[in-house]
């Protein structure tokens, strides 16, 4: 394995970050959105009052998850692909394939979907209940961290290339593909 | 103009897609793209864009479609599936068959079923069977044909057994409810079960089969095995018993497997640290479909797209069947290579409005039933694509599992009758549209409602 130079090793810590605020984002929206379901069949039966507010809030959870784990999800490879063709090329044609991929459509579709949730963010007022600040953060927030998850893979592919990293991104994080 | 600009589109898209770069991306990249074409034609204008990112929003807050039922689903497989309940399950129905021909073949199957949840994707439903149930097969001395066949049947039988995420996604795609669309599915996949059940007693020679249980093996769990099927069944059974709707009974599963699994003594941090990252991820990709084919299907229908397509098959001057026969036989080749999410999210709602002109009700007995029979319809063309020579997605996961000793040859070959098998049940439905619309007519019934 090449020891990582002070970009790679900052990228690493990117990566960290992402994961971290993945994690947090995944344990506060699953665990949740499984409570308020059974919750709400309780509310039925016991008349505790909260019915109207559990699907608000069950669906801006949600919409907070996918958001956050955008990014997160695109690191671990855990998009779905067609490899008919892909899983016979080599490592650097992957490679090549997923840095144009970044530079031309993620990079591009996260400062989209930053500038539409800011612009969302924006328009959110005090007044706005809790489920929708949720939302609206996660709509800035969220695609941030997939633009970074772009950036990380973009760097490491880079690195694969010039020969100073052992796996291209995000397929061989952790080892090779064969 | 709006011919090119829709091939551009299919073209992109198909490049796009078949480079490996992720789909849900690569149909975002060329919905924004048509999106310009679209303005550059002066059909919309460029500050439009914003719009997209509101129907986005919208897609995925929809309360009425009860999307939050999708990660409560996988969480209910993620959880049974860290617990190794898999292994136990297939251990325990070996032993329930021992003394008949083919037994680990059909316990195989039925793993398949019992652990549908766990089936959102093809590929999590091929790898869970494989990983519990190659090596039993192959010691009982099975070929690596009938091995291989019967992993990959039975993983392509769970993304279409109740409660799979899949049937969710039909039922919304043709405004279906749930319980109607779950109960529609269970009697073609059992006679599934039961065709490729003779099939295996039939065809299968080994020499440990039938014996007795090799030493070693994992004792049989009935209790955990019943508690299991107990768990999962009380999803279809809340939602058509009218107790819960399919979120509530999505957290209903939840909640027993976690019980399951702390009463088996495997409830850990860790576990459910595995199954809860295992569901975020999951889910996002899912959604991350949900984003690009909403994004991909607005510049569709904003560069005329879909017109451009039905004047294509409508200048076939095809009658009711021969329609029917092209979109099911379109549904089959898309399966070869793509995963169900995109062919539901993508290109179903692109074809939705010929199949809705499709008037089968004479046939089927009123216009909703006729729409419960081609959802079925195409959910078992779906599975048949999967488990499909030589591009069958179940087949290629099959192999990824599979010893060195089963080749993707052995596998197709053990493929080949089961998908005969599927054409045959798929004609049966066709030409006798009850075998599908019986039960949910039975349980609507139950409830005073009809179909």
């Amino acid at each position: 394995m090449t020891p990582d130079g002070p970009g790679m090793r900052a990228v690493n810590g990117l990566e960290r970050l992402i994961n971290s605020m993945s994690v947090i984002a995944a344990w506060a929206t699953v665990v949740p959105i499984a409570l308020f379901s059974i919750l709400q069949i309780l509310d039925r039966k016991l008349k505790i009052g909260v019915s109207s507010i559990l699907p608000d809030m069950s669906t801006s959870l949600l919409f907070v998850m996918i958001f956050m784990l955008f990014g997160f999800t695109y690191l671990q490879d855990g998009h779905v692909r067609v490899d008919v063709f892909r899983r016979h090329w080599s490592s650097q044609t992957q490679a090549k394939i997923e840095l144009v991929g970044c530079v031309l459509i993620l990079i591009p579709l996260s400062g989209v979907l930053s500038f539409y949730g800011w612009d969302g963010l924006m328009r959110t007022t005090q007044y706005a209940d809790v489920d929708v600040w949720m939302s609206r953060l996660a709509g800035v927030f969220g695609p941030i961290l997939l633009g970074l998850s772009g950036v990380v893979v973009i760097a490491r592919n880079i690195a694969f290339l010039r020969g100073t990293r052992d796996f291209a991104a995000p397929a061989e994080q952790n080892g090779p593909l064969t | 103009m709006v011919e090119i600009v829709t091939v551009g589109m299919l073209l992109i898209m198909a490049c796009g897609v078949f480079s490996g770069f992720p789909v849900a991306l690569v149909l975002t990249g060329t919905g924004i793209l048509g999106f310009f074409a679209a303005a550059m034609m002066g059909l919309t204008d460029f500050q439009h864009l914003g719009l997209y990112y509101l129907r986005v929003r919208g897609t995925l807050t929809n309360e009425g479609v009860q999307f939050t039922s999708v990660p409560l689903l996988i969480l209910l497989g993620m959880v049974l599936n860290g617990s190794g309940i898999a292994s136990t399950i297939f251990h325990t129905l070996g032993h329930m068959l021992r003394g008949l021909r083919g037994r680990y073949a059909i316990a195989t199957l039925l793993v398949g079923l019992i652990l549908a949840p766990a089936a959102g994707v093809i590929g999590a439903s091929v790898i869970t069977v494989a990983l519990v149930a190659y090596h039993p097969m192959l010691n009982a001395g099975y070929s690596p044909r009938a091995a291989g066949g019967a992993v990959a049947a039975s993983g392509a039988l769970g993304v279409i057994f109740p409660p799979a995420i899949m049937l969710f996604f039909v039922a919304t795609l043709f405004r279906l409810r749930i319980s109607v669309m779950y109960m529609s599915m269970v009697i073609p996949v059992l006679l599934l079960v039961i065709l490729f059940s003779i099939y295996f007693i039939a065809t299968i020679r080994a020499k440990d089969d039938g014996g007795p249980i090799p030493e070693g093996t994992e004792k049989p769990q009935y209790l955990s095995m019943i508690a299991a099927i107990a768990v999962i069944a009380s999803i279809p059974w809340s939602i058509v018993s009218g107790v819960a709707t399919l979120s509530e009974a999505a957290g209903i599963g939840v909640f027993g497997s976690l019980l399951l699994v702390a009463v088996r003594g495997q409830l850990s941090l860790a576990m459910l640290h595995n199954a809860i990252m295992r569901t975020g991820t999951l889910t996002a990709m899912v959604f991350f479909i949900v984003v690009g084919a909403t994004v991909f299907s607005l510049s569709f229908h904003l560069v005329g797209g879909p017109d451009v397509l039905f004047s294509w098959i409508t200048g076939f001057n095809l009658n009711r069947w021969q329609t029917l026969g092209l979109l099911l036989g379109l549904v089959l080749v898309l399966g070869f290579v793509f995963d169900w999410m995109e062919i539901l999210l993508v290109f179903l709602p692109i074809f939705l409005p010929i199949f809705q002109q499709l008037d089968f009700s004479d046939h089927v007995g009123s216009a909703y039933a006729a729409t419960v029979w081609l959802g079925a319809l195409i959910a078992l063309t779906l599975q048949t694509s999967f488990l499909t020579p030589p591009f069958g997605y179940a087949l290629f996961f099959a192999k990824m599992t599979a010893p060195p000793s089963v080749v993707l040859a052995d596998i197709y070959r053990g493929a080949i009758p089961l998908v005969i098998l599927e054409v045959v049940l798929l004609v049966l439905v066709v030409l006798f549209p009850t075998l599908v619309i019986w039960l949910p007519k039975v349980s609507l019934n139950l409830s005073q409602l009809s179909l």
